[in-house]
């Protein structure tokens, strides 16, 4: 403990002075570089460009006459702004070196596209709004080398502050939370099962996803329900007259994407579907698996002021045996979603969504053995949502309300069938732990959310945004208040800081134990709290702060530091055949330093994590990994050749060691049994995971814009055995993968 | 201002830190230290006590291999802690327990005895319970369970018999008790030609927490005298049982302090 404390010390102490020599040097300059930025079309002022100095740490941000001001050393400089909505605008200037002030008027052009007027004031509410929100580029996470098939949340696990179980497992554990804690939302429509193959790859094809927006600890009252963080997958639904393709084959499956005008909107459709069924009927193996989905959007607007999109999604793994009839077991998921956004005289905007969200699990076989499997389970979500903004002087308030009804229905019989273990026998795998062979479990709650939300700027350097969630849940028949506040100082163009406080609340929770040994989880039942059983929701109050830098333009780094108490949270234990709740804590801090642009970008990333789950007799949670170190890394050669690099090292997951055995008696009147002795839950640690991947990708095409990519992955490129679960007296049993080669050729046009 | 030399010195440094602190969290599992695992469930009204008591041992697959009674004795015996002294105290009086062989189909075993010629453990009353070895005292606690009475079926009660007849059994509230254990007693039968039709025998109904157990189908296939026993146990046993906590009622080693109370009903198939 005292060399980690040392440890620790240390590295504050260090990047404190990373952080304040950068400051310093970015102080010596003489020259104040002020200016104006304007729309080239409606002459009215910018707020929010984003103003770069190349080759300098210098930035700035317009204010709302769109001015900035920056100090710069004389000489010819390259002057960049950006602008969501606008063209990207770069010009070369000349500081004299005899004046002390220099003064220029910028004008941006806009992004031209139907619906751009939606699009550019949604994003100008949006940014900066909620501080502790992420939006994740997607080219990037294409560049990671990855296992078998690009997918977002198997590359979301190499940032920081986020944590996977597994190589099995694509669940996200956000900040030192549990995975069922992290809520997964489509386009805003929540998700319940996201996963194919039990887990190991999420539903959404990243061809059709336009961003993915990362709500960890402290975000805004816009969202709720997930009591350690949301993720947010943002699919493609600009409106375009461009046509798009994009034809891809790999080892694992193939995917189709296109992208067309279609009437006076936009239609985008990504299917994908694997190939191991046809792989089983050639080697005459009964046993058959597949996967497949597709996901679709049609955008289309009414003049500039009002859009409009459809989005679906439909995903759905099918187990096939060729001895069993009549129905194979099949999962998966249904999404529809229709929104609206308006936009009202660039002050007032307003979005309204309503959707449908199916996750369903079914089987149906009787056997002439007597091998019966019978399953009916489905969790349904249709609702309707709001959201407004309207900005007066320096205040942007947001208001809006979430009304849902859920209907959950399990029900089951399940019975030895063994030709089927891992995937639906025993039920304990696939549902939740302890789970009986027969169960029956039926439930319609109804939720009511409303909001409030106040982004206000005292000045060009403080914003401050309280807010307020009220939730009322018709099973907990009581309305859970939950206030949030946000503070965000802006030291100057290189340093910010920010600090958040909220209080969460979550209604749906599983009762799963993290032992690393069940890898396929096909449909992993949620409970919901409901005051007639005992139980209350899920609570948790977070205490965020982050410190966000500029290094060099393109260079930027972040320190966040985060606690989260946890209040009745369900905790299964190894030696419980049940589950209670405790108060769990999470807290620790992740450091990250990245460049996104450039012929070479990457991150490195480390995390510190404690999550303790706080029973009379303290233990590490399940799924804790305490220190992780994740480097990304990719660099871009001439002739279209890129090479491409991940490197993990984390700390081993706990495990609750055996230390002996004892005697137990069973029946006062017969002879004893030994017993398993268990030492301190979770007070051993396997040793540190680590593995490097590895990716070759080889473009070429010609002038009419078709482009073809060849992709060479290796994870694990050291074959390295990390183990995967613990056995009583052996760590050693079973790993997580081996060295797995990937191959993917794709056409884009 | 460009990424230098220095820079880098500050980077490599941040990065040899944090490999220096993953390395720091690993912790395998302990090593195993020898204890010892002390067994007994006092039962109320009863002249004779048993107990148990085993050293611990290492973990082997071997040991919990399935292999019958003749398995566990082999498993058990080397266990046995020969040396130990175990003694119950009650109202300032030590009564100690002795050594016993029990000789069983499959093999010889030992256990703690202590036989009185009064029931020496009463329902409701609190006992002590001291184990001593060369290297560990033990000391126990335990409550007995209140005395209780089945209230239903009643004494005697005519049940006409058949393959799953319905039984409702219920009894009175055992104070200090977490668990019932219920019982039937069938008797043995024979056909008017002295063939052997049925072995008398006992089967568990039901464990419980409650005081009823209704709509119980149980074989009733022949006429005859049966009965129903119902077994109360105090928490000590509930949380070694059922919960399976390595010491209960113990200030050290591992193992249970229990007890039991039973009453027990004749009912007359027809």
């Amino acid at each position: 403990m005292r060399v980690q404390y040392f440890v620790n010390l240390n590295f504050w102490f260090i990047f404190l002075i990373v952080v304040l020599y950068q400051i310093d040097v970015s102080a010596q300059n003489k020259i104040k570089f002020s200016g104006k930025i304007l729309d080239r079309e409606t002459r009215q002022s910018l707020q929010g460009v984003e103003i770069f100095i190349s080759n300098t740490t210098l930035h700035a941000i317009s204010d709302k006459r769109g001015e900035f001001a920056i100090t710069v050393p004389p000489g010819n400089h390259i002057i960049k702004l950006k602008m969501m909505g606008y063209q990207e605008f770069s010009d070369t200037i000349h500081i004299p070196l005899n004046v002390t002030r220099f003064y220029q008027q910028f004008l941006m052009v806009p992004i031209v596209y139907r619906g751009e007027t939606v699009f550019v004031v949604a994003e100008r509410f949006k940014s900066n709004l909620n501080p502790m929100v992420h939006s994740i580029s997607i080219p990037m996470m294409n560049k990671i080398p990855i296992f078998a098939e690009a997918d977002p949340f198997r590359a979301m696990q190499y940032l920081p502050g986020i944590t996977s179980i597994n190589d099995y497992s694509g669940e996200l554990y956000l900040q030192g939370g549990n995975s069922d804690q992290t809520m997964i939302l489509y386009d805003g429509v929540p998700v319940f099962n996201p996963y194919h193959l039990g887990g190991l790859f999420s539903t959404f094809n990243m061809d059709n996803i336009e961003r993915i927006d990362l709500h960890p600890a402290g975000y805004g009252a816009a969202f709720g329900e997930g009591l350690s963080g949301i993720v947010n997958i943002i699919p493609r639904t600009e409106i375009s007259r461009t046509k798009k393709f994009k034809a891809s084959i790999g080892l694992l499956n193939s995917k189709v994407f296109t992208q067309f005008p279609l009437g006076k909107g936009t239609l985008g459709i990504a299917a994908r579907r694997t190939y191991f069924d046809v792989v089983s009927r050639i080697i005459k193996e009964p046993n058959a698996y597949y996967f497949y989905d597709i996901q679709g959007n049609y955008s289309f607007s009414f003049g500039k002021n009002n859009f409009f999109a459809l989005s679906t999604l439909f995903s759905k793994d099918v187990l096939k045996n060729t001895n069993i009839s009549p129905k194979a077991p099949s999962w998966g998921n249904w999404i529809l979603s229709l929104q609206w956004k308006r936009v009202l005289k660039k002050i007032f905007y307003l979005e309204s969504q309503i959707y449908l969200s199916q996750s369903v699990m079914n089987a149906q076989n009787d056997r002439s053995n007597g091998q019966q499997i019978n399953v009916d389970n489905y969790v349904q979500t249709q609702g309707w949502k709001g959201h407004l903004f309207l900005e007066s002087g320096n205040h942007v308030f947001q208001s809006g309300f979430d009304l849902k009804q859920i209907s959950i229905h399990y029900q089951w019989r399940i019975f030895n069938a063994y030709d089927l273990e891992n995937f639906i026998d025993p039920p304990q795998n696939a549902f939740f732990d302890y789970a009986p062979p027969e169960y029956r479990y039926r439930k319609k709650p109804i939720f009511y959310a409303l909001f409030f939300q106040d982004n206000f700027r005292l000045n060009q350097k403080l914003f401050i945004i309280p807010a307020v969630r009220a939730t009322y849940s018709s099973l907990s028949e009581n309305i859970d208040w939950q206030p949030r506040f946000s503070i965000r100082y802006v030291v100057n163009p290189i340093v910010n800081f920010q600090f958040s406080y909220g209080t969460y609340y979550q209604y749906m929770y599983t009762l799963k134990q993290n032992d690393g040994k069940t890898i396929i989880r096909p449909f992993s039942v949620l409970f919901v709290s409901d005051r007639q059983d005992g139980t209350q929701p899920l609570k948790a109050n977070h205490y965020v702060g982050k410190i966000e830098f500029r290094i060099q333009p393109n260079l930027f780094g972040e320190i966040v530091l985060y606690h989260k108490s946890l209040f009745r949270i369900p905790t299964v234990m190894n030696e419980l055949p049940h589950f209670k709740r405790y108060p769990h804590t999470a807290s620790g801090f992740s450091l990250l330093v990245k460049k996104e642009k450039g012929l070479f970008n990457g991150w490195v990333g480390y995390n510190y994590s404690k999550s303790i789950v706080k029973t009379s007799f303290p233990f590490p949670a399940g799924y804790e990994r305490r220190h992780s170190l994740k480097v990304v890394l990719t660099l871009s050669f001439p002739k279209g050749w890129e090479f491409s690099s991940n490197f993990f090292l984390t700390s081993g997951l706990p495990y609750t060691p055996v230390i002996g055995v004892r005697t137990k008696i069973i029946d006062p009147s017969s002879l004893p049994v030994p017993e398993t002795i268990y030492g301190d839950i979770n007070s051993a640690h396997f040793p540190a995971y680590h593995r490097l991947d590895i990716g070759i990708v080889k473009k070429w095409g010609n002038k009419k814009n078709h482009t073809w990519e060849l992709r060479f992955q290796i994870f694990n490129i050291y074959n390295h055995k990390n183990p995967l679960y613990y056995d009583k007296f052996s760590v050693n049993n079973e790993f997580n993968l081996p060295l797995v080669p990937t191959i993917n050729l794709s056409y884009k046009r | 201002m460009n990424f230098k030399k220095k820079d880098m010195y500050f980077v490599s440094t941040i990065l040899f830190l944090m490999f220096f602190s993953i390395a720091c969290q690993q912790s395998p599992a302990p090593e195993f230290n020898e204890s010892v695992s002390v067994l007994c469930v006092l039962q109320a009204n009863s002249k004779k006590q048993i107990a148990f008591v085993h050293r611990t041992t290492k973990y082997s697959t071997d040991i919990f291999q399935s292999g019958g009674k003749a398995h566990l004795i082999e498993i058990l015996e080397p266990l046995f802690y020969y040396t130990a002294s175990v003694s119950i105290l009650k109202n300032d009086h030590q009564y100690d327990f002795r050594i016993e062989r029990v000789n069983v189909m499959e093999g010889n075993y030992h256990q703690f005895v202590l036989q009185t010629d009064s029931t020496l453990i009463h329902p409701g009353e609190s006992y002590k319970l001291w184990v001593k070895t060369e290297d560990m005292e033990i000391q126990g606690n335990v409550i007995i369970p209140g005395e209780f009475r089945i209230i239903s079926p009643v004494e005697d009660q005519h049940v006409q018999h058949g393959q799953d007849v319905s039984l409702t059994i219920s009894w009175e509230v055992s104070a200090h008790a977490e668990l019932y254990r219920i019982f039937l007693y069938s008797p043995t039968i024979w056909s008017p030609d002295s063939t052997l039709i049925q072995r008398g025998r006992e089967t568990l109904l039901a464990e419980t927490s409650d005081t009823t157990v209704g709509d119980l189908m149980v074989k009733l296939d022949y006429p005859g005298e049966y009965r129903i026993k119902v077994l109360a146990f105090d928490r000590n046993f509930f949380k070694h049982y059922i919960e399976n906590v390595d010491r209960v009622g113990l200030n050290n080693g591992y193992g249970v302090l229990g007890s039991v109370v039973a009453d027990s009903v004749r009912f007359i198939v027809d």
